[in-house]
């Protein structure tokens, strides 16, 4: 995402308007009108963040196939939720990602997942080898290094830098303050820069 | 701002000011005390950048149409559903609600019993209306419009 289209993120968000609905609602009334059976008012919601959840979900698992069975299952919710949707202060969208990410949770429970500490940090020698860089794309073994991050660390980084988000609401979908947010992020960029340290020269070569 | 404050910003959100927070990525990145400390802020804001430039690199795939389309289908797989349970009281006659909540009670409990309850439900119904004398036969028994629960057994009462 570059910095216009983080912008334009932003400033969607932030009038909770969409960019491309035929019908020029916002979120809220189009809960309200799926609430009452309105299935295109329903598809205006899946076509405004379908995109964006399903990288949130691809990010946060690691899996592109489960992260479309989680989407399926969120939008599911959003379904039955809408004939009781009230706006109580919490943005659709904060809600969104909050059901996206308590199933992703409930994914990761479900294989034998030895969870790191949120406070976890590699050691220096632990880099992704640079062997790995001919037989990989760059893409992966950055995918790969974020799936090595502790959860709440990938998380973090995934909602702030990947989706764009404002710092207070990734730290709301998170349940966590915004400096302990902060501390989650440098966490992570710290993790990300040992993990990809092998591979960093190179691929930076590789791209100019 | 302070340079301390700066290179926190750029240790969490990175190099593209974009990304921080919206009242700090206007100001100014303040003054340094030495010489020393304004080489390492702009190591920081280096290291920060080149991090940037990597996970950039993970993109991911639009959404397929497929999955589009099938996330449409699931609200009216789900009003399907809420159609049959409307549905389903109203075939309920007295025979119909004595062996549907049975089952129900049943193939909750014994799953594999509850097909053979019913079907003994049925056959003591058919058998009773038989004893009927021919001119108060008001016992019967429609099976047209029955809608069968996931299993084929259970949910007439749900």
């Amino acid at each position: 995402m570059n910095a216009r289209m983080l912008d334009d993120h932003r400033a969607s968000d932030a009038g909770n308007q969409p960019k491309d609905s035929g019908l020029g609602a916002g979120d809220d009334t189009l809960m309200l009108l799926a609430g009452k059976g309105d299935e295109r008012a329903y598809g205006q919601l899946v076509d405004r963040h379908l995109d964006r959840t399903l990288a949130f979900a691809q990010r946060v698992l690691s899996n592109r196939s489960e992260a479309e069975d989680v989407l399926q299952e969120a939008f599911l919710r959003v379904w039955k939720k809408a004939p009781t949707w009230t706006n109580d202060g919490a943005r659709f969208s904060t809600w969104f990602y909050r059901v996206v990410l308590n199933l992703c949770i409930d994914r990761k429970r479900k294989p034998a997942h030895a969870a790191l500490p949120d406070d976890f940090e590699f050691a220096d020698n632990s880099p992704i080898a640079d062997a790995q860089l001919e037989e990989t794309q760059a893409s992966e073994l950055v995918e790969k290094a974020l799936a090595e991050l502790p959860d709440r660390q990938r998380e973090a980084v995934v909602l702030c830098y990947y989706q764009g988000l404002s710092n207070k609401e990734a730290a709301e979908i998170l349940s966590v303050r915004v400096k302990a947010l902060e501390s989650l992020l440098v966490r992570a960029r710290k993790n990300l820069q040992v993990l990809l340290d092998g591979v960093r020269g190179e691929v930076l070569g590789e791209t100019r | 701002m302070t340079p301390d404050r700066t290179r926190e910003l750029l240790e969490a959100y990175g190099a593209d000011r974009a990304r921080w927070p919206h009242d700090e990525a206007r100001l100014d990145a303040g003054k340094t005390r030495t010489d020393g400390d304004a080489v390492d802020l702009e190591h920081a804001r280096s290291e920060a950048g080149r991090l940037d430039g990597l996970l950039n690199l993970y993109e991911v795939a639009p959404a397929p149409g497929s999955l589009r389309a099938s996330i449409l289908a699931l609200p009216v797989e789900a009003v399907d559903v809420r159609d049959v349970a409307r549905i389903r009281p109203d075939m309920r006659k007295p025979g119909w609600s004595l062996a549907g909540g049975m089952t129900g009670v049943l193939n909750g409990l014994f799953p594999k019993l509850a097909g053979l309850v019913l079907a003994s439900v049925l056959g003591f119904m058919v058998g009773a209306a038989d004893l009927l004398p021919v001119h108060d036969r008001s016992v019967s028994v429609d099976v047209s419009g029955l809608a069968l629960g996931e299993d084929g057994l259970g949910g007439f009462d749900s």
